[in-house]
């Protein structure tokens, strides 16, 4: 069922591209693809709560950080087009208006790309933890996923002796706790991919519409010039999140090699 | 020219290293990334569909051959609203390999999972410059060979091809089972990063002194 859904919005968009509710199939079908990657269907109910905390905390920083950095005129100005259009607007009303959008755009970009950063990292940092990785013998999770008992804790006291010297006196040891651990990894990601990758496309979606307000009709009156657009729009740190996700996964090796000097 | 070297390396390491992946699951992610990303793309570009008039993209570019400046300044933002939306879409797809493969690791089943790591990190770029390319290529075939489009250049897609085929170079010479590699590959990145940066800088330089600017 969720596999045909992405195909079909994207049919509909190409019969009906011209249409004034183009925007809202465009919209579905954006959801709908990012859906289907981060694998909605394999969704924890456990994770509601978590995901209306990571949206309450975006607005919330959004909120705050448009509150600080703009002026109350800009939002004036804002509520005013919203209401009544900027057919009257003046030049220069229109110019501070363009740069309160972009602003407020890059705001929910960088708010979106930030929590998606902050829940991967808790993420890996859980399972770097949990799987032994660390001497930390801990039994943190995130949403009280408990692993399994024994699940967590890397037993090295036997490492070195020789199997066959046991004495009389040795006490007698169930061989279930000896037992190797092998790594379930269904255990953690799966539930984590919803969670880091819903504010990226939240933010994804919010920032389009901005532009889309951006490109319309309330800045018809500018000329093209004036539109000052950069090559891309996109925050230009993101372009080094590839690279600093190949340094976290390969941290450990990368911090054994330096601990090696 | 870059990006065709790129490819055709990336190519060549996937097919000679394709004993140690795991059933061809790499390359049913490969064909996934490349169906699914375009379908993105296009949603997140008609999401603004309306950006500079109604025209489209290769209607302004039909009638950019003999477009005043306005014209053309209407066929460059279409056109930056056609790439801004596949880089959204790339980006969002480099992000989800990344972290599928490094916590989940499903794509293979042996060992040597940091090493496919970073092969697989590379598709949506790829996948990116190739659709790139390819829309490029229509909108020339559409005005005409001769006539050249007012079409930049991107900094950061070209130092992130740089930095793959640093990857793929050390990849290729180091066997997976090495443990210096992930070192080396993040090393790679980092050193295509300088030598692209000095030689923007120096290209940059030169051009600003035969203007007669400074740079």
């Amino acid at each position: 069922m969720i596999y045909s859904v992405a195909p079909l919005l994207f049919l509909a968009l190409l019969l009906c591209r011209r249409k004034s509710y183009a925007w809202m199939i465009a919209t579905a079908l954006v959801i709908a693809i990012g859906a289907l990657v981060v694998n909605v269907s394999n969704f924890n109910s456990k994770w509601n709560e978590f995901l209306l905390a990571q949206m309450g905390l975006s607005v919330l920083m959004i909120a705050g950080s448009m509150l600080r950095q703009t002026e109350a005129v800009t939002w004036r100005l804002f509520f005013r087009a919203r209401l009544h259009g900027t057919a009257d607007f003046s030049h220069a009303e229109l110019i501070k208006l363009l740069g309160f959008l972009s602003h407020f755009r890059r705001t929910v970009m960088n708010v979106a790309v930030f929590i998606c950063l902050l829940t991967a990292c808790a993420a890996m940092m859980v399972e770097f933890i949990e799987s032994g990785g660390s001497n930390v013998a801990s039994t943190i999770t995130l949403l009280d996923e408990t692993p399994p008992p024994g699940y967590g804790t890397l037993d090295n006291s036997g490492m070195g002796k020789m199997p066959g010297a046991i004495t009389a006196d040795s006490p007698a040891t169930p061989s279930a706790l000896s037992a190797p651990r092998f790594r379930d990894s269904s255990l953690q990601f799966p539930k984590v991919l919803l969670p880091v990758f819903w504010p990226l496309l939240f933010g994804l979606v919010l920032s389009q519409f901005f532009l889309h307000v951006q490109d319309s009709s309330w800045f018809r009156a500018l000329p093209m010039a004036e539109l000052k657009r950069n090559p891309t729009e996109l925050p230009s740190y993101i372009w080094f999140f590839p690279a600093l996700s190949i340094l976290l996964a390969w941290s450990e090796r990368i911090f054994a090699y330096l601990a090696a000097f | 020219m870059l990006r065709i070297v790129v490819l055709i390396f990336y190519l060549y390491v996937v097919v000679s290293n394709e004993a140690t992946f795991a059933d061809g699951e790499i390359l049913a992610a490969l064909m996934a990334t490349a169906l699914f990303m375009p379908g993105m793309a296009v949603g997140l570009y008609y999401m603004r569909a309306e950006s500079a008039g109604s025209n489209s993209l290769l209607q302004l570019a039909g009638k950019a051959e003999n477009a005043s400046g306005d014209g053309l300044g209407e066929f460059r933002q279409k056109y930056l609203a056609v790439r801004e939306s596949l880089y959204a879409a790339a980006m969002f797809f480099c992000l989800l390999m990344v972290l599928v493969l490094a916590k989940e690791r499903y794509l293979v089943s042996s060992n040597n999972l940091d090493y496919q790591l970073t092969l697989a990190v590379m598709m949506p770029v790829i996948c990116l410059s190739v659709y790139e390319v390819v829309l490029q290529l229509v909108l020339k075939i559409k005005v005409g060979m001769q006539t050249s489009l007012p079409i930049e250049y991107d900094l950061w897609l070209s130092w992130l091809n740089f930095a793959i085929l640093g990857i793929l170079a050390v990849m290729h010479t180091f066997p997976y089972y090495d443990s210096d590699v992930g070192f080396a590959i993040f090393s790679a990145v980092v050193l295509a990063g300088i030598l692209y940066a000095a030689g923007a800088y120096v290209v940059r330089y030169r051009k600003a002194h035969q203007g007669g600017g400074r740079a």
